[in-house]
């Protein structure tokens, strides 16, 4: 993951965030955190609802939610907000926030159209790292009757070389093969030290 | 949209903003956020030793084993106390709180329950949580491990 050198400038001074977070002080706390990297008036809300109305009125440039308002709400909000008509909201990068994060909540999070989550309690420097990480993420927007939201696919490595591929894009996405395909034996040794059995 | 994909290239509005001229160097960014967590750190204290109380309570009312909705109310506090740790400096009485959230939630998945493991967390949030404990960083953190070797073996 990106790491942000101390000299780095950032200009978060006219990105507009919206702030969903609810119970105090952890929307003190986000505010704070907000405010700190620069943002000028980062605007609160502590409910999905609250939330929608806003970005009816105005665009934003990111979205942080609370990922555990009660009764999965958090998903249910990212994946109104993805399938609706609000044009530029519903592209907008959203980060969601959690304390305890099983796998399921990571895959939850990731197939309501989340761009990423992020882990309380919350490090500042890390929280702007992910920031920074969502700037310059360029997965595209993709729309099915399932899904709506960022590619779920992080990385496009291609078909393997020789091979034609399934998908149109595959060759222009990623080039011509550099390397020839790995050997089963770099392929066994890429899941750790293979045992020795004697027969 | 029935079986179409549809895939856009939105504008990336946030990353021509953040490299704009101006701005501040991470490093100010860095000291800017420590003393506004600092402010904030005495009001987070006292809110993560309220939830902490308020697990103690709700957990002596609850029956053995606690009942489903008990135990979502109990998961849902312990999930606010690891949200304030960090600002609070209680990162110890977090990951105590997280470890009672797998707890939980692998008692809420199926897991069988063990009054042994759920009394040992209930102690160790309370003993974090006291403003004037005694107990050393050491002895913090090896609670804290000892907590997670319950939960493994309470949850598989």
């Amino acid at each position: 993951m990106l790491e942000l050198d101390n000299k780095t400038r950032l200009n978060l001074e006219q990105a507009r965030v919206l702030l969903i977070e609810d119970p105090q002080p952890g929307a003190e706390i986000l505010a704070q955190v907000f405010f700190g990297y620069g943002v000028r008036q980062p605007v609160r809300c502590v409910s999905p609802d609250e939330a929608m109305a806003r970005l009816e009125e105005e665009p934003f440039e990111l979205i942080v939610c609370d990922g555990d308002l009660p009764g999965g709400q958090a998903y249910d909000f990212v994946m109104r907000l993805r399938r609706s008509t609000l044009e530029p909201n519903r592209y907008c990068p959203v980060i969601l926030l959690s304390g305890h994060t099983p796998s399921a909540y990571v895959a939850k999070a990731r197939d309501c159209g989340a761009n990423f989550v992020v882990a309380k309690p919350i490090r500042p420097m890390v929280l702007l790292e992910r920031i920074v990480w969502v700037c310059g993420d360029n997965r595209i927007f993709v729309e099915l009757d399932s899904y709506v939201g960022p590619d779920r696919r992080f990385q496009s490595l291609g078909p393997p070389p020789g091979m034609e591929g399934r998908r149109k894009g595959d060759r222009d996405a990623v080039g011509e093969a550099s390397t020839p395909n790995l050997s089963q034996d770099e392929i066994d040794g890429a899941f750790g030290k293979s045992k020795k059995v004697e027969l | 949209m029935s079986g179409m994909v549809v895939k856009r290239r939105p504008e990336k509005r946030l990353d021509k903003l953040i490299w704009l001229p101006g701005g501040r160097t991470v490093e100010a960014i860095e000291a800017d956020i420590v003393a506004r967590m600092e402010a904030l750190q005495g009001v987070c204290a006292s809110a993560i030793r309220d939830k902490v109380q308020a697990i103690v309570r709700l957990a002596a009312q609850a029956p053995r084993p606690p009942r489903p909705d008990d135990l979502d109310r109990l998961y849902t506090l312990s999930n606010e106390a690891i949200g304030l740790s960090g600002v609070a400096d209680l990162e110890d009485l977090g990951l105590a709180a997280l470890s009672f959230c797998r707890l939980l939630d692998g008692f809420r998945s199926g897991a069988d329950w063990s009054r042994a493991a759920f009394d040992v967390h209930l102690a160790a949030l309370q003993l974090l949580a006291q403003p004037d404990s005694a107990m050393g960083a050491e002895a913090r953190a090896v609670m804290v491990e000892g907590l997670h070797t319950v939960v493994k073996r309470a949850t598989g």
